[in-house]
């Protein structure tokens, strides 16, 4: 007897399968195996999200690390100060990251191309500074969190936040926000002519993507029991996640994932045996990347597989 | 001391480093304005020249401010290879601004992150041993004062470049549109890879300048850049008169705002200003609406 597994039943596989293979890998791997995947779901998460604003909706963000950060210090604050438990304050950071997503989305409604990038990226910078400055939440030095163990639990939400993300991405692709986005992404007046609310769904993605880089900051927070202004509002994971992006494939549902997953094997190997050399690889490789191969690797093999190849100039 | 005197110094202050923040801002904006390139990689050019006019005081002996010129011209057609390379091809592609923004970011980590390597993290300092000047009931620092009159000589060679001279006007006809410029027989691809030299020849310029006035090391490449950022941002992108408004509002708001608040509210006025500037008017104080 044949048993038929239709398109769909297979494509479910194809998730559960990953997923439960995942959410079993800490029963079988050492803590340094652990902490490096969870590091490596935290770097998706963070690259999944920054693409469905950026890469969807093609304003370029240069300052999601605010988000990360402000992400970090609400949990710092909530559980320090205000003795809250644990896992219960990551609901706080995700909605003040989204707070500040929804608020920055408004204020900076009227920017567009370069100067929306830089707006975001100067905002970030400057609340660097203000966290620098401010005692209550720890000035320069920064916060200490209670010390605990929490390599586990970090691995868990990274996982889920890897899950939303992805279920986020292809439901905002395949869905009428996702063709509202891609019109507006071609073109805002004409979208706008066409009826489509584009601020609308630039501060809904914008909030999403705030979201899930908020919480992943509050568990960062969490997993390190330590931070401070610079390791929380850290330009560099800015940059890494808008690397990975590009690498995958900036725009295309998998991309960010695919290259986030790829970078972050190359970053590891890096890291055990040349670190000094890491930071100018990683530059090295967005300048030959930008110069050879803007659209990623994905975004390489879509155009392949479509035949599209042969009308690129 | 009285605080009107008090107010003075700080005037004169203010007016000096905002004159060294125009140096800093001023390649960057001109390479906005006619090439259209956000050259993030600017901060980047700056340390690398500081530590050119670093090494040219240790070796030789020779002042920064003698050498600023020469220091300039290297570090300005060092700034052709990122042009070359990751700037020109991207003309008339639809994502330009974010791949050129992209590409120089690039740069600038592989600048900073290299001159670690070679140099390390240690702050070093040119010591030309200039004390500071009196006059009258206020002080300044001398090396403010040259680097302010560098700035400004440079600013008005600029201006008279770009107003007097042919060279100038096509330079002003590219900044307005690319196809009128090449109805007029103008090469804007030409004017832009001269411009962006240019512009980052400014930034070896204000590199040797401020290799006098701090200590220099490879994370100044970062913290610059911002700054740069935010006072162009402020002025309007691409305009002149701008870059100099921006740098005055933030050298007087860092005073003032340290002065009368406390020093760690130096930074944080100047932002809000910024903020509730391009919230008000996202193209700045002087730009066109977009």
């Amino acid at each position: 007897m044949k048993i038929y597994l239709s398109r769909r039943v297979l494509s479910y596989i194809s998730v559960i399968i990953p997923v439960a293979l995942c959410s079993l890998l800490p029963l079988l791997m050492s803590s340094y195996y652990i902490s490096f995947v969870a590091l490596t779901f935290m770097y998706i998460a963070l690259a999944l999200s920054w693409n469905f604003f950026s890469g969807y909706t093609g304003y370029w963000s240069f300052g999601h690390n605010a988000f990360f950060g402000i992400g970090a210090y609400s949990v710092a604050v909530a559980i320090v100060r205000f003795g809250f438990p644990k896992y219960l304050s990551l609901i706080i950071s995700g909605i003040s990251a989204a707070i500040l997503g929804i608020t920055l989305g408004i204020v900076l409604l009227r920017l567009k191309g370069i100067y929306f990038a830089i707006a975001l990226m100067v905002f970030a910078d400057f609340l660097k500074v203000m966290f620098v400055n401010i005692k209550y939440v720890g000035g320069g030095p920064g916060i200490l969190l209670p010390p605990e163990y929490a390599l586990i639990p970090f691995y868990y939400i990274s996982l889920g936040l890897v899950i939303i993300s992805v279920l986020v991405s292809y439901f905002l692709k395949r869905s009428y926000v996702g063709y509202a986005l891609s019109a507006m992404k071609d073109d805002e007046i004409a979208a706008q002519a066409l009826g489509i609310n584009t601020a609308k769904y630039r501060v809904l993605t914008l909030s999403l993507s705030s979201l899930v880089w908020g919480v992943m900051g509050g568990a960062f927070a969490i997993y390190m029991t330590y931070i401070n202004p610079y390791s929380a509002f850290d330009d560099n994971l800015q940059l890494v996640a808008a690397v990975m992006t590009i690498f995958g494939g900036i725009g295309t549902v998998i991309g960010p994932l695919v290259g986030a997953l790829v970078f972050s094997l190359i970053q590891e190997a890096l890291w055990v045996t040349i670190p000094e050399l890491y930071l100018i690889i990683v530059a090295a490789t967005l300048i030959l990347l930008l110069k050879f191969m803007p659209e990623g690797i994905v975004g390489r093999l879509t155009i392949f597989k479509s035949g599209k190849v042969k009308r690129r100039k | 001391m009285l605080l009107e005197l008090q107010i003075l110094q700080l005037l004169v202050q203010g007016f000096l480093l905002g004159c060294i923040y125009n140096l800093i801002a001023m390649g960057l904006n001109i390479a906005f304005g006619v090439a259209k390139v956000v050259n993030f990689a600017h901060g980047a050019f700056i340390m690398l020249g500081a530590y050119i006019a670093y090494w040219i005081f240790q070796i030789y002996g020779i002042s920064p401010y003698i050498s600023f010129i020469f220091v300039g011209v290297i570090v300005g057609f060092l700034g052709l290879i990122p042009y070359l390379v990751n700037v020109e091809p991207f003309f008339g592609m639809r994502e330009f601004d974010a791949l050129t923004l992209l590409s120089t970011y690039g740069y600038a980590l592989l600048i900073i992150n290299l001159a670690r390597l070679i140099w390390t993290d240690v702050l070093r300092t040119v010591n030309l041993g200039l004390g500071p000047i009196t006059l009258g009931p206020i002080t300044i620092s001398s090396v403010y004062l040259y680097g302010a009159i560098i700035s400004i000589s440079l600013s008005i060679a600029f201006y008279l470049v770009l107003t007097r001279t042919l060279i100038g006007t096509a330079i002003r006809a590219t900044s307005e549109s690319w196809e009128i410029a090449m109805i007029l027989g103008i090469n804007p691809k030409k004017i832009s890879r001269l411009i962006f030299i240019l512009g980052v020849g400014m930034a070896g310029v204000a590199g040797s300048i401020l290799s006098t006035i701090v200590a220099i090391n490879p994370e100044m490449g970062l913290s610059i850049i911002g700054l740069a950022f935010a006072i162009i941002t402020l002025g309007g992108l691409g305009n002149n008169k701008g870059a100099v408004i921006g740098s005055f509002i933030l050298s007087y708001s860092e005073l003032f705002g340290s002065f009368f608040l406390g020093a760690e509210y130096e930074v944080a006025i100047f932002f809000a200003i910024l903020f509730l500037v391009l919230v008000i008017k996202p193209s700045g104080i002087t730009g066109v609406e977009i």
